[in-house]
């Protein structure tokens, strides 16, 4: 679809920009499209039924203050 | 959390001898004795304490169950070994307990760029090193076999935050002495016990289940700190095959969400495995229930990790990324 380089930044603003992924999980298509990518139909129902929520939860998680569970 | 021990002194002394209350109780006390003793600066040690505990008390902290249990440790050996517990001498041990726990965070946070106020609180490390040792000075004479574990724990748990800091790569093997060794302090407590009751011949599988809760405890945080490990370029065991493992145009990031966070789940179950086995062997009904407990807790921290990672995974394999 694109470059490895170009999908990395891309998954980097999926888990850091808010903006971006709604717009993802609204217009996929269009999203997309400004990075480069050509998402067929099938792609973009499948982006449409995704959790984001779930996946920025992870960054946040790792992304938080240090856990410090230990000694 | 109550600690089904058989404590000496009827079933009001039970109902007080609660672990929060034991630890709250060891709290109050090192609190008084800072003031009394270091007058300009026993408040601020003793803010630094509850502001160190993510939710802002110290008590409730150090009775957590994600935390590593070096306050229970003692009473779950008299405990298996004894099937009672003397209240005072536990209350005395997890008095030192505290008070070493605090001078270790406090010297730990120094050095690993956790540190923020803890500078100004350098001169309070001597105080808390002397109620840790205090204690068992009323126990054991100085000739007493327990002070050659005492010097060789107290030493290791010292010379571990140095050896790490000096690490650039962790390998598996630097992985498994330096985290059994940040904790080695643990089994000080826990061989005061052990003499005190006569059981000393008992200690080295307890040794070694307290080196392999370590070992667990360290994988668990490295797993959840490792962004703020890398920001502050700390050396862990797991930051050093997320760096050793990733593609070359790949982020740390990219990978942990891609592989990384799997293979370290991975890592970490073997040794819930190995922790649970060796419970079972100790035949300590209070510490299996902890564990279980612990695992309770953790599975629930997990879970929403676990589901995000797996959404990500259909993410990139949409987008046709490997």
């Amino acid at each position: 679809m694109a470059s490895q380089t170009n999908f990395e930044g891309l998954v980097h603003k999926v888990l850091h920009e808010p903006g971006f992924w709604s717009k993802l999980k609204s217009d996929p298509e269009g999203a997309l499209k400004a990075h480069g990518f050509h998402p067929t139909p099938a792609q973009v129902a499948a982006l449409k039924s995704l959790d984001y929520n779930s996946i920025r939860g992870v960054a946040q998680a790792f992304n938080g203050p240090a856990q410090g569970t230990i000694c | 959390m109550r600690q089904a021990l058989a404590i000496s002194g009827g079933p009001d002394a039970v109902a007080d001898f609660s672990l929060h209350h034991r630890v709250a109780a060891s709290i109050e006390k090192l609190r008084n004795r800072l003031h009394t003793e270091l007058p300009e600066l026993g408040q601020d040690v003793s803010t630094w304490m509850d502001a160190i505990a993510p939710g802002g008390e110290a008590a409730n902290y150090l009775s957590d169950p994600l935390m590593f249990p070096i306050v229970q440790l003692p009473a779950w050996l008299l405990q298996s070994l004894t099937g009672s517990a003397d209240a005072g001498f536990l209350s005395d041990v997890t008095y030192s307990t505290v008070s070493g726990y605090y001078h270790v965070r406090l010297m730990d946070n120094i050095q690993d760029g956790h540190a923020t106020v803890e500078g100004k609180l350098l001169p309070a490390a001597g105080l808390l090193e002397q109620q840790f040792r205090g204690v068992y000075e009323k126990y054991f004479s100085s000739q007493h076999p327990f002070w050659e574990h005492f010097e060789r724990f107290w030493q290791a748990t010292s010379a571990s935050v140095e050896k790490e800091a000096l690490l650039r790569e962790m390998s598996l093997d630097d992985f498994r002495e330096i985290a059994a060794d940040k904790y080695a302090a643990a089994k000080i407590p826990m061989a005061a016990a052990a003499f005190h009751s006569g059981h000393a011949a008992s200690l080295p599988l307890w040794f070694r289940f307290c080196d392999e809760l370590a070992r667990a405890t360290q994988l668990l945080d490295d797993l959840l700190d490792w962004q703020d490990d890398l920001r502050a370029e700390r050396c862990t065991y797991y930051l050093s095959h997320i760096l050793g493992c990733k593609e070359g145009h790949e982020s740390p990031e990219s990978y942990v969400f891609r592989e990384g966070f799997f293979w370290g789940l991975q890592q970490l179950r073997a040794q819930t495995i190995l922790i649970g086995d060796l419970a079972l062997e100790l035949n300590c009904g209070d510490l299996i229930h902890y564990l279980d407990q612990r695992e309770a807790t953790l599975r629930l921290q997990l879970i929403p990790i676990q589901q995000g990672l797996e959404h990500y995974r259909q993410l990139r394999q949409i987008l046709g990324g490997s």
